[in-house]
């Protein structure tokens, strides 16, 4: 299995303040990763440094094999909250954009998943519901084929119904040789998705393990040992 | 990779639509103002009118132009600091200049859309003047039509054109700059601060270009110009020094844009 992601010696600072710190990662291709830390411990950051959209002052960022940021933009698909849009933008002129400014966005995996999701190609951005709003980012995102999709807080503010349609879409439209890395602070909502876990704390990467491990070896699910990794009871 | 066209052709569409929504605004303004004057005027039509609306529609028009070019400098700002075309696999010079370029064939299509209208008052206005007199208006109509030098006014619209670029990159550049320095440092009091920094960098700015061009005419023109002909060669001078600070701001913003901005939002 080679490496989809490898970072190495990574350092950030913005505002004068350290928000990562020596952060050393090399992740497999074809897995779901849970990115998991407290509000503020790095993760947007993280994953928006990793997509090319924030600078690296120190540190090589490697994905897929490339190390050129460009190269990495095509490889990468960030869920972007789609802020840069305006309120009176149509999902039809938000999905019209996508296909054109993107080579690999595919019009028909994006109207299965629309489909899926129910979405209404209609709706104004400004008339969607935080729910609809996070279906629409996750079909926009999982519509393009890239090597690695960089899910951020995809279920943050989201019902219970949404969240499960959510991430039965992530299931049934992964790659077999795509990663996904998610992030979150809800561990409880994506632990049934994960192979593996990373986890920030202190600006820095405390942990990388797989779940089978978590089990075997501390007998706990995901959220207790991550709350035990916080708590520093486990070293 | 993404193509320059296909993105030039996603934000010249955006502006295209914010272009026509002004010019429609301006119409509408126009035209409240043209039926104000004819019920103030007792519902009577004079052909005279015509001249005050036209200096009325002039009045607006150049409203509208500034609002246009604030709004397209704005919209150039935020493309450079979204994520939305932050994220789009194409190299930051094509995104730059797709920008930029995108936004002076908006202006561009402002002008042919006020170009127009201009037109069909021009020629409602000579054929008034034909009506009245016909030996001034026909002087008038040839004085009106008559271009006072074909050279100095290309050079000086190509002048204006590349001012309007020059002040986008200037605004452009201040702003990488206000976001860099308060990105590197922990700033208190920030709005203050950014206001600050941009009184200072915009003077900077205007220090440096204008000592600049003040002394390449010093240079050339130290005798005085007030031969017609030494105006149209200052006037291709100064298309020179314009491009030349062109250039080097854009190569300035692009290794910002490289290298340290990140994205607002």
């Amino acid at each position: 299995m080679s490496n989809v992601l490898k970072i190495e010696e990574l350092n950030y600072k913005k505002g004068g303040k350290k928000i990562l710190e020596d952060v050393n990662l090399k992740l497999d291709s074809g897995k779901i990763i849970g990115l998991l830390g407290e509000n503020g411990a790095g993760k947007t950051t993280l994953m928006r440094i990793i997509a090319g959209v924030n600078s690296v002052s120190e540190g090589v960022i490697t994905v897929n094999g490339n190390t050129k940021k460009i190269l990495i933009k095509e490889n990468v698909s960030l869920s972007d909250h789609l802020d840069g849009f305006k309120a009176t933008n149509k999902i039809s002129e938000i999905v019209h954009f996508y296909n054109a400014v993107y080579q690999d966005f595919s019009i028909t995996k994006y109207e299965d998943i629309a489909n899926f999701l129910g979405l209404d190609m209609t709706k104004k951005l400004a008339a969607l519901s935080t729910g609809t709003r996070g279906k629409l980012v996750i079909a926009l995102t999982l519509a393009r084929s890239a090597k690695l999709y960089l899910l951020d807080e995809p279920l943050s503010g989201i019902d219970s119904i949404s969240r499960k349609k959510i991430i039965s879409s992530i299931i049934r439209w992964k790659d077999d040789d795509s990663t996904i890395i998610i992030s979150d602070h809800y561990v409880t909502a994506i632990a049934s998705l994960l192979d593996e876990v990373v986890i920030i704390k202190n600006q820095k990467i405390r942990d990388l393990i797989p779940v089978e491990q978590i089990q075997s070896d501390y007998h706990l699910g995901i959220e207790a040992y991550y709350e035990k990794v916080y708590l520093g009871e486990i070293q | 990779m993404t193509r320059m066209r296909t993105l030039n052709n996603q934000l010249f569409f955006n502006r295209w639509k914010m272009i026509n929504l002004v010019f429609l605004i301006n119409l509408m303004a126009f035209g409240i103002v043209m039926l104000i004057d004819v019920v103030s005027n007792k519902m009577t039509f004079k052909l005279v009118m015509f001249d005050k609306w036209y200096m009325y529609y002039m009045l607006l028009t150049f409203v509208a132009y500034l609002v246009t070019w604030v709004l397209l400098a704005k919209d150039n700002e935020q493309v450079l600091f979204s994520s939305k075309y932050r994220m789009i696999p194409i190299t930051e010079w094509k995104l730059y200049l797709s920008n930029m370029l995108s936004s002076l064939l908006a202006l561009i299509y402002f002008w042919f859309l006020e170009g127009i209208v201009n037109t069909i008052f021009g020629s409602i206005q000579a054929n008034h003047f034909l009506v009245g007199n016909a030996l001034t208006s026909i002087l008038y109509t040839k004085a009106y039509y008559k271009l006072p030098n074909v050279d100095m006014t290309v050079r000086s619209f190509i002048i204006g054109f590349l001012s309007i670029t020059l002040v986008w990159s200037i605004v452009t550049l201040v702003h990488f700059l206000i976001s860099l320095i308060s990105d590197k440092f922990a700033l208190k009091k920030k709005r203050v601060i950014k206001y600050v920094l941009y009184f200072l960098i915009t003077y900077i700015c205007l220090m440096i270009f204008n000592s600049t061009v003040s002394g390449v005419f010093v240079l050339m023109y130290g005798d005085g110009f007030n031969v017609l002909e030494k105006i149209n060669s200052m006037l291709l001078t100064s298309i020179f020094i314009f491009i030349g600070w062109i250039v080097v701001l854009t190569l300035i913003n692009i290794y910002l844009l490289k290298k340290h901005i990140e994205t607002d939002y």
